[in-house]
């Protein structure tokens, strides 16, 4: 039959190669078909290789790892891809189908395989395959750009996005090296935010008005991919450059923009992402679309971040002000408050701030941070600003960034305020409108302190010009006064005191206090003060007294509501008449007794409804040695204390001391109620009447003591008509032995108490002093010696007790009886 | 005994060797996640991204199963893995054998592995123009109904399936490793199973494998190839019971 066939032939010419090999492969009978393919000689082949010799080394790896074992498992494998390497190293692409035949036994015998030339197959599976290779990068590419865009909306400011943003081109492309600058329209540069490299490409800023690669994209707003040096050599020599020395073969700038896909007028461009590949590459169109899509989808959030910056810039600088407002308004005085102002500024707003002000000769100057800008230069700008009252704004020049605006009211310059804004934020110029709210505010607020400081000084003057004047001096009484002005800087207050003499016999003394504060309250002070002088007389008494100033309130508004104790004191009979209008009760200590206040002839503050009526007074003995205080709410009251708590303090205190020198008296009252930190000023008088027949102190063991023992004592020695050089010698020898057991007796030991005791007959004057100390101190005998020396020298008699501690008791005659 | 096996295969290549250590000992099969029935969704990246990650699986069913006084037979890229897992917890290993191994598979200066570096890649390539890799990831896609997988998995290979993306993901880990550094920290007899004409495992590289393991056995088989097991499983069943 014409179809029979020759098997033979059949088998050499097939239309596929066969190959028979032993079970490891070694080739045993081959066709003419492969050999005529391959271009091996049969003698090449049978008996010489194994088949698996003939695949190209990754083929041989799959033989080894998948087409063996399958084979020896299945008994067959059908259509592996296997590239045969011919004679002449020319690669046949293949599919092979292979079957294992066995022994009776099982054991594999021989391995039959066909080889189907597979050129064009293989070729269209290669297409399928980079086909597949490309939906897979695509989808990398995707997945990366999908991660990007999750990150970008997920970054609330324009530095986050750039950290995003340059993260994309190596996850999404490969790229080798990233850089992101962003538009800074303030600086009219782009700024280099972020690299994948730290030390790659150009990290400094660029100008936009540069001829640099990356401001020319962003003026332009198009992609540019420059794939080769050479084709940077033609579009950017100064790419071409950095390329070559960073080693570059590719790159790629992209405008970050915010218009829409396809769109590019109108959009506006916010930065630029630079990428770069060391191997030359060329990006395909789909490529290169995803590429576009990041700068859009960056544009956008960087819009957006732009935004949010905004707002919450804005956010922050109103909440600034109003801190600011409110931080000055708690220091009522200039230099502070100017010196908070800077302090509020920097570091927050400002890396340097100064402010000026045109008081006084030579001005005032509160500045903060560093570095501080050229003082000529700054001169110059501050005098211009002072002439002509508008802010100065640079961004260049040798101080760029700082500003001077001028601290004004209603068209008065103040001073100035200069500063120069932190590095890595927005420029002065920016943030005019902000500075120049700040100015705005700050002037205001420096103003009114100046206000406050100039009322306050003219109240302070007025007020001690008021208070000033001594009391009257008598040997029949004394008077100790105080005033200590509030710490807290507040205004001053219209506490008064006054002592005089309405007739040689009769003396008043005055505590008052006008409601408010500050220059009116000052003023309004002095005019009670002389009202009451003036209106005192020897027939009124106290409670006419007060009716006539209830009268003269009627037309001295600014005096309604004040208070007054008011006492005379007939000191001829040792009696005294008091009234209080509204005001707290004295306090008067008689010799032996305690501390009792003086709660009768009391009534209404002046001027007030209550005080219509007519007011009372009230008549009580005032034996020598008497004393009585007078004082202002300031001494006793405090906001978390009740009252009463208050008065039982006082009592108290003024009760332990009671044998405290007059001199000193009133200002440790003070010191020892109020203490330095007090929020109202206190004024307080203290009467000392009489003649006390025996003088009696105890002072604690200080120096400073014994000035107002010799201020209490020469009052008591005058009071008893004691002549002058036998006062000079008590005094003197007093003082001595004070020293001596301060200095001995306690070796300045502060909490030492030292017993004065004087005593005067018509004949002579005696002085006691005791201590309890142990007066073991031998090495300054000398000094001590010299003191008793003098006491020896004055004193008429001197003797000396040491049972416990020392007394001295010295005597001296007067002249009379001498 | 815990049968391992190596690259490209699945738990089948064990079928003609383990049934006959089945009366002496207890016999435990599986297969590595990526190949054979495993639970694809197991495999992490992160994880398998080294061979110790594969020797922490290793030690996972030593732990779960309580073995103790395991014979530990890997095959291939499996023989290193247990050596790995042998280092970590050598109490729990009698014995490994270890079936045509090695620390490193492409040359490296002095040292021999056998390839270079591209004949990797185009192992790689050869993986992509395979039916047996691609067509359980093409075929549904070919098909046009990725969301029926089923659809495509009659094409492929009913024995040694290997899912084609973790397979390259192997291939990388596997042909790229290097643990030659590890071999003197391996504390437990091993014996070296060395095949004629090995060119996944050629002679030199099993002899470096020996001179490096510390009381290690090595037998030099008269079975070709790589895959002994398959090939010549009653004398690779010998050379273990020998050596057991």
């Amino acid at each position: 039959m014409p179809w029979e066939e020759d098997p033979g032939d059949l088998y050499e010419h097939a239309p596929c190669g066969y190959l028979t090999t032993l079970p490891d492969g070694t080739i045993v009978r081959v066709n003419e078909t492969f050999l005529a393919w391959t271009g091996y000689a049969r003698s090449q082949l049978v008996g010489q290789r194994r088949f698996r010799d003939l695949l190209s080394p990754g083929d041989k790896i799959y033989h080894e790892t998948h087409y063996a074992p399958l084979l020896s498992m299945q008994d067959d494998v059908h259509e592996v891809a296997f590239d045969v390497v011919c004679a002449d190293g020319r690669r046949l692409p293949t599919l092979i189908n292979s079957v294992l035949g066995r022994n009776p036994g099982g054991s594999p015998r021989l391995i039959r395989t066909t080889v189907f030339n597979a050129t064009e197959r293989r070729g269209y599976e290669k297409e399928l395959v980079a086909a597949r290779r490309a939906a897979e990068a695509s989808e990398v590419r995707v997945r990366a750009l999908q991660e990007v865009v999750a990150n970008l909306s997920a970054a609330p400011t324009a530095s986050e996005v750039a950290e995003a943003v340059v993260r994309a081109p190596a996850a999404a492309f490969e790229a080798d090296a990233a850089s992101v600058w962003l538009v800074d329209a303030d600086r009219d540069q782009l700024t280099a935010i972020a690299s994948t490299d730290s030390a790659g490409p150009a990290r400094d800023d660029i100008p936009r008005g540069s001829s640099r690669p990356i401001a020319e994209v962003a003026r332009r707003g198009d992609l540019h991919v420059v794939h080769c040096l050479a084709g940077a050599e033609e579009q950017f020599p100064e790419l071409a450059e950095t390329m070559r020395r960073l080693g570059y073969a590719t790159a790629v700038l992209l405008p970050l923009t915010n218009g829409f896909a396809g769109e590019s007028i109108g959009a506006e461009v916010l930065g630029v992402l630079s990428f770069a590949f060391t191997e030359q590459c060329e990006l395909t169109d789909a490529e290169l679309s995803v590429v576009r899509l990041l700068g859009h989808q960056a544009g956008h959030a960087l819009d957006r971040a732009r935004l949010y910056d905004d707002a919450r810039r804005r956010e922050a600088r109103a909440t600034f002000l109003a801190g600011t407002t409110r931080a000055l308004e708690e220091l009522p005085r200039l230099m502070p408050r100017a010196r908070r102002l800077v302090e509020r500024v920097v570091p927050e707003i400002a890396e340097w701030a100064a402010v000026r002000l045109q008081i006084g000769p030579a001005g005032l100057l509160a500045d903060a941070g560093s570095p501080a800008p050229d003082p000529e230069r700054l001169a110059e700008r501050v005098a211009l600003v002072v002439a002509n009252g508008k802010p100065e704004f640079t961004d260049d020049g040798p101080d760029p960034d700082c500003a001077v605006l001028p601290l004004s009211v209603s068209g008065k310059v103040l001073g100035t305020l200069a500063l120069r804004m932190a590095p890595g934020r927005r420029t002065a110029a920016a943030e005019a409108v902000f500075l120049t709210d700040l100015a705005d505010r700050a002037g205001l607020a420096l103003e009114n302190a100046r206000l406050y400081e100039q009322e306050r000084a003219i109240a302070r003057t007025l007020q001690r010009s008021l208070l000033a004047g001594d009391p009257p001096t008598d040997p029949r009484f004394a008077v100790e006064t105080h005033y200590q002005a509030a710490t807290h800087d507040l205004e001053v207050g219209g506490d008064w005191f006054d002592a005089f003499l309405i007739t040689p016999d009769k003396l008043a003394v005055v505590v008052g206090d006008v409601v408010g504060r500050g220059i009116d309250a000052a003023t309004t002070m002095g005019q009670l003060r002389s009202a009451i002088r003036a209106l005192a007389s020897a027939e009124a008494g106290p409670a006419r007294l007060l009716e006539r100033l209830d009268r003269f309130v009627d037309r001295v508004e600014s005096a309604r509501m004040a208070t007054v104790a008011y006492a005379e004191i007939d000191l001829t009979t040792s009696e005294m008449t008091y009234a209080c209008a509204g005001h707290l009760p004295p306090l008067l200590t008689k010799p032996g007794d305690a501390p009792t206040y003086l709660l009768q002839g009391r009534s209404g503050a002046l001027g007030s409804r209550a005080g219509r009526t007519a007011r009372l007074e009230h008549r009580t003995p005032l034996p020598p040695g008497s004393r009585l205080l007078l004082y202002t709410d300031g001494l006793i009251e405090r906001r978390n204390r009740r009252l009463d708590k208050g008065f039982e303090l006082l009592a108290r205190t003024y009760a332990g001391r009671r044998d405290s020198p007059l001199p000193g008296l009133t200002k440790g009252l003070v010191q020892s109620l109020v203490g330095t930190d007090h929020a109202d000023d206190v004024c307080l008088l203290c009467l000392a009447i009489g003649t006390e027949e025996r003088l009696e102190r105890s002072i604690g063991a200080d120096a400073v003591q014994i000035a107002l023992l010799r201020k209490d004592l020469r009052g008591w020695l005058v009071s008893h008509d004691v002549d002058e050089e036998s006062t000079q010698a008590v005094l003197l020898a007093c003082s001595e032995a004070v020293a001596n057991a301060i200095e001995h007796g306690y070796r300045n030991d502060p909490f030492g108490i030292v017993d004065v005791t004087a005593t005067v007959t018509t004949g002579a004057v005696e002085v006691e002093v005791t201590d309890r100390g142990d007066w073991k101190a031998t090495g300054s005998s000398q000094t001590r010696g010299r003191g008793l020396k003098l006491i020896e020298q004055v004193m008429d008699e001197v003797v000396f007790d040491r049972a416990e501690g020392t007394t001295v008791t010295m005597r001296r005659t007067r002249r009379e009886a001498r | 005994m815990l049968f391992a096996h190596g690259y490209g295969c699945d738990q089948n290549m064990w079928r003609f060797v383990a049934p006959e250590f089945a009366d002496t000992h207890r016999i435990v099969l599986f297969d590595h996640v990526g190949a054979g029935k495993s639970d694809l969704r197991a495999y992490e990246d992160e994880r398998y991204s080294s061979l110790d990650g594969y020797a922490s699986d290793v030690l996972e069913i030593v732990h779960d199963l309580d073995l103790h006084d395991v014979v530990f037979v890997g095959h291939s890229v499996s023989a290193m893995i247990g050596v790995l897992a042998a280092i970590r917890e050598p109490e729990r290993f009698a014995k490994l054998v270890l079936i045509g191994p090695s620390p490193r598979y492409i040359n490296d200066g002095d040292y021999v592995g056998g390839f270079g570096r591209t004949d990797i890649e185009e192992m790689l390539d050869s993986l992509d123009n395979n039916y047996l890799g691609w067509s359980s990831a093409m075929a549904p896609v070919i098909m046009g109904h990725p969301e029926r997988p089923e659809l495509g998995a009659e094409l492929v290979n009913s024995f040694c399936a290997t899912d084609p993306g973790i397979a390259k993901k192997f291939a990388h880990v596997t042909f790229l490793s290097d643990n030659r550094d590890d071999l003197p920290r391996l504390r437990v007899p091993a014996l070296i199973l060395q095949c004629t004409d090995d060119v996944i495992a050629p002679k030199v590289v099993g002899d470096y494998v020996h001179e490096n393991l510390e009381g290690s056995t090595l037998v030099a088989m008269n079975a070709t190839g790589h895959c002994p097991n398959l090939s010549a499983p009653a004398e690779t069943v010998a050379a273990i019971k020998a050596y057991l």
